[in-house]
């Protein structure tokens, strides 16, 4: 959503787009980065629950405020390229669609680079699986959650950004965003890239085409049912696999 | 080398440990023995900053009480908890690695290679499995690629929290065979340990520990009868 709106802003005051890009992406990274040092971090004994019922919390102030200063209605966000629709293999489409494919595959492959490629992406995993052991290695594991918020919010403003033109932008728009894109990591697999992808795919795919052959009030529906059929039949997710744990 | 002074420690209202002071000098092995419950985990996690503490902790010249856990381990102590300090779902190199990582700032992936061979040479078997994820080795692997880890710091102190806890007879041989290692090498270690025969054997000096209090120490040769040993746990 803050990706979304801050993009209608930038666009509005004619920031060049590669410019108000790198600006949104670094404002909601570092917004990121603060609440994990002022909230999280500072959080009492925190537990997983706590952290989610922060975080929501969080989610709502940022989304009310986002209300005061843009107002409830939706604004329109500028395509990124200058030719309206690409045709490729007989297929006309937005050249904007044709953004977000390429804008998520670079994500997808930076994030994996990071995370599987670099020494500190491995200690970003690490550090999520056993914090304790990673101090004992002398790693300040509050400053890697920090860059963890950080990058998250990086990708996430990146992807509100150049969906924008699509979805319009609304202070209310990453809730449902937030929800499909959570019912992806689902479908795919928690902590898994490849999953993450897939699972997105899935339900993409599917909303179009309960949209196209049932009706398009129902495609949201569709998303959930699939989480729910999906956690019915493999909780784990398609690609998912249970802690590597040898008994 | 690390001075423990009057280590008080309090779980919610529950007083673990009382008025401990312990001294480790370099180059020493110093053992503290105890039954369950006795308090013995509680110190260490104290002095590494795991849990809140009164009292005062010296590393080197150096008043370290306050300090935050990577902070401590950053001054050259590595710490062997009894809860493994391994990550199941990352491969044992990558293990390696990360317990590695602040000296790989340094030392560049050169000196993780020099480092790994070294490391190599007494965890044989981790090299064979160094592809596979920690979490398909056995207990007792899991428990050496531990050990590997905290070796792969060069620390100036090594803080062992009962590392022989369910490994089989062969591997607790190979154990205190390393740590044999460790004391030819002039390594100062710090143990706790339940199997007070073989730890008497190898420590130069030895605290006893009994409800959260030092009941008895001195040099470890002194407490090699067993008599000696249920006098200092029991009284008498």
């Amino acid at each position: 959503m803050l990706g979304g709106m801050l993009q209608f802003y930038f666009m509005s005051i004619h920031v060049p787009l590669v410019a108000s890009l790198f600006l949104v992406s670094l404002i909601v990274g570092l917004l990121g980065y603060i609440i994990h040092f002022v909230f999280i971090k500072n959080t009492k004994n925190p537990t997983e629950l706590s952290l989610i019922i922060l975080t929501i919390g969080l989610a709502m102030v940022i989304r009310g405020t986002a209300m005061l200063i843009f107002g409830k209605n939706a604004h329109s966000v500028g395509q990124f390229l200058p030719f309206e629709s690409v045709t490729i293999f007989g297929l006309t489409f937005s050249s904007q669609y044709l953004v977000v494919l390429v804008g998520a595959l670079i994500l997808a492959g930076l994030l994996f680079y990071v995370l599987n490629l670099t020494n500190f992406g491995k200690v970003m995993l690490a550090a999520s699986q056993n914090p304790l052991a990673c101090s004992i290695f002398g790693i300040d594991v509050e400053m890697v959650k920090s860059v963890s918020f950080f990058l998250s919010g990086f990708l996430g403003a990146v992807g509100g950004s150049i969906i924008a033109p699509i979805s319009f932008a609304k202070y209310n728009i990453g809730l449902i965003m937030g929800l499909k894109g959570f019912s992806a990591s689902v479908v795919g697999g928690f902590g898994n890239n490849v999953g993450a992808i897939v699972g997105g795919l899935i339900i993409g795919i599917s909303e179009s085409l309960s949209a196209g052959y049932i009706s398009s009030s129902y495609k949201d529906a569709v998303t959930f049912f699939i989480m729910i059929l999906v956690l019915f039949i493999k909780p784990s997710g398609i690609f998912g696999s249970k802690d590597v744990e040898r008994v | 080398m690390l001075k423990v002074e009057n280590l008080t420690v309090y779980y919610g209202r529950a007083l673990a440990v009382k008025d401990v002071n312990i001294e480790v000098g370099k180059g020493e092995i110093v053992a503290i023995v105890g039954s369950n419950g006795a308090g013995k985990t509680t110190i260490l996690n104290a002095v590494m900053g795991v849990l809140k503490k009164h009292g005062r902790v010296v590393f080197e010249d150096r008043d370290i009480t306050n300090l935050k856990t990577h902070e401590i381990a950053n001054l050259g102590i590595s710490y062997l908890p009894d809860t493994r300090t391994i990550f199941k779902n990352l491969t044992v190199l990558d293990n390696l690695r990360v317990a590695f990582y602040k000296n790989l700032k340094v030392e560049g992936g050169k000196g993780f290679k020099q480092k790994l061979e070294g490391i190599f040479e007494h965890f044989t078997n981790l090299e064979e499995k160094m592809v596979l994820k920690a979490g398909f080795l056995s207990g007792g692997e899991q428990q050496m690629l531990s050990i590997a880890q905290s070796l792969m710091r060069e620390p100036k102190l090594v803080i062992l929290d009962e590392p022989s806890a369910g490994l089989s007879p062969k591997l607790v041989k190979d154990l205190f065979n390393i740590i044999s290692f460790m004391k030819k090498n002039r390594l100062t270690v710090l143990i706790v340990e339940q199997n007070v025969n073989k730890t008497i054997k190898i420590a130069d000096r030895v605290y006893f520990l009994k409800n959260g209090k030092i009941v008895a120490s001195g040099k470890a040769k002194d407490f090699q009868d067993d008599n000696i040993i249920k006098q200092a746990y029991f009284g008498g």
